[in-house]
């Protein structure tokens, strides 16, 4: 047998809450089998068909795509499709519903306040005036696309949500992944939509809130770094703020 | 959606933080060990004579003015911030920690308006 | 926040206390460096009570002068000197989260900022070396 293939055994302690009951949350603990693949995901998925078939958990690319199997492992947010096991045999393993969130049940959290804070950034590109099709593509340079390309890979997996103390403290911030695609809509060649998107980034609860901490852009799977896109607004908004921004596209900068 | 007056004091923030950064170390090292113990300095150079000429010079009144504007409001700010971080919060908290940083300010210009020109 | 999302009829929600950094050693980092506030605004009233002896007049002033000649004194400036120090290296190491988005390594941007600082220290104790020869 080689290490590849050989069988342990791991203990994990899973948070469990069910909303028919009630009662709060408390731990279970599971003994998995697994293999030096074995994904936390698929320890969770193990215990589900062979241990316990009422846990409840979400995923489903099991490949760091979909985003929707952020978990807090060991205190950590993470995608349990891209932690493994191995990393934590032969200690214990502990899994918490992501931070921050309401519980829905077990790992299963409500995301309705972030589908809310990024429906309100206006999350699409806002051209100056509609083109027909006929007229073809709009084009940009690969320089300008830059300005955008990293705040577009986000998979609104919320582990930065989990990271940031801040909205732990103040539920009302619009948070690390809404403030990163406001930016990466503005920071987009074609779009014109700084003014329709202004009011939420202004405001106390857009990129005031944050004080950066920097854990979101630690945790992010996708390279996002949020904290960035967050800070650099801090300047335009203040520019914004004392009237500097107008004057600046008056005299031709920026778009 | 309410805009937020915090430009105003997350300008202050940052130069405050700048000037500190880049100027804070070598202060301290001038004024608390350097010339108190004639280290490397001679303990003459911030004499009564020396340091009342340095701040009747308009140009080191404003320097002294500015580093204590700005000092103070640098770490008022990043203060009032902390508070939220250990949970607290309260609608008298920004007029006590600017509050503070301004009177401090108010206290600095006032004595060095009285040294003179 | 409101919106056309409307969240899920029954959730556990967890409390949030002031203790959330202590269990992750990145949050104490963090809280090292916001820490360094209380530093810079100690120094801000050593500042302040010196310009205002001053204006007090000569006795003051040189009252002033006698606090910091002490032990006490010296061991207190020597300990912020190093907290400033720590400040210094974490504003730098920041700034990359605050610039546009450009070309230039994070790192880079903190090591110019800790090496100018150094230099820029170095050159103002020259200059105050050579003018009071
Ligand atoms: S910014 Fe990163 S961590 Fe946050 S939701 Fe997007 S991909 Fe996930
Ligand atoms: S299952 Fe899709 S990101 Fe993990």
């Amino acid at each position: 047998m080689t290490a590849e293939t050989e069988t342990r055994t791991i203990e994990i302690d899973v948070l469990r809450y069910d909303p028919d009951s009630g009662a709060p949350p408390r731990y279970q603990t599971y003994k998995v089998p697994f293999q030096h693949d074995t994904s936390v995901l698929v320890g969770l998925q193990y215990i589900k068909d062979h241990l316990d078939g009422t846990l409840t958990f979400r995923w489903s690319c099991r490949m760091a795509i979909c985003g929707s199997c952020g978990t807090m492992i060991n205190g950590i947010p993470q995608l349990s499709c891209h932690t493994f096991l191995r990393d934590y045999w032969p200690k214990k393993l502990r899994i918490d519903p992501l931070e921050h969130f309401p519980i829905i049940k077990d790992l299963a959290i409500d995301q309705t306040d972030f589908l809310n804070k990024l429906d309100s950034v206006k999350p699409y590109l806002i051209p100056k005036q509609d083109k027909p099709l006929s007229e073809g593509a709009y084009l940009q340079t690969p320089k300008q696309m830059e300005q955008y390309y990293n705040y577009s890979q986000c998979i609104n997996c919320l582990l930065c949500y989990a990271a940031c103390p801040q909205y732990g403290l103040t539920p009302t911030f619009t948070g690390p992944a809404a403030l990163a695609l406001l930016h990466r809509y503005n920071a987009d060649s074609r779009d014109v939509g700084w003014s329709a998107r202004s009011d939420v980034l202004n405001s106390e609860d857009g990129v005031w809130r944050c004080t950066l901490v920097g854990y979101c852009s630690e945790v992010c799977p996708k390279n996002v770094d949020p904290a960035h896109a967050i800070n650099q607004n801090k300047v335009n908004s203040t520019l914004d703020y004392f009237g500097v921004l107008k004057l600046l596209s008056t005299v031709g900068f920026g778009k | 959606m309410k805009r937020a007056n915090d430009p105003i004091f997350w300008s202050m923030f940052g130069a405050g933080g700048m000037l500190s950064a880049l100027l804070g170390p070598v202060l301290i090292f001038i004024t608390g060990i350097a010339v108190p113990f004639g280290f490397i300095l001679p303990k003459s150079t911030l004499s009564y004579a020396h340091a009342l000429a340095f701040a009747q010079n308009p140009i080191g009144k404003l320097f002294l003015f500015v580093v204590i504007l700005l000092f103070l409001f640098h770490s008022m700010h990043r203060l009032l911030h902390s508070l939220h971080d250990f949970a607290i919060h309260s609608p008298k908290e920004k007029p006590i920690f600017y509050g503070l940083a301004g009177y401090g300010t108010l206290l600095g210009l006032i004595s060095l308006l009285s040294i003179g020109f | 926040m409101s919106g056309r999302f409307k969240p899920a009829v029954k959730t556990y929600t967890r409390p949030v206390t002031g203790t959330w950094w202590k269990e992750n050693p990145f949050f104490l980092v963090y809280m090292a460096r916001e820490a360094t506030a209380l530093f810079v605004f100690i120094y801000a009233l050593v500042l302040l009570s010196g310009v205002i002896s001053l204006a007090l007049g000569q006795s003051t002033y040189e009252a002033w002068q006698a606090l910091l000649t002490t032990k006490t004194s010296l061991v207190f400036h020597l300990v912020l000197l190093g907290l400033l120090a720590y400040h210094t290296y974490t504003w730098f190491k920041v700034m990359p989260k605050t610039t546009p988005q450009i070309d230039v390594a994070p790192q880079t941007i903190v090591k110019t900022g800790v090496l100018f600082t150094a230099g820029l220290s170095v050159v103002i104790v020259a200059v105050l070396f050579g003018v009071t020869r």
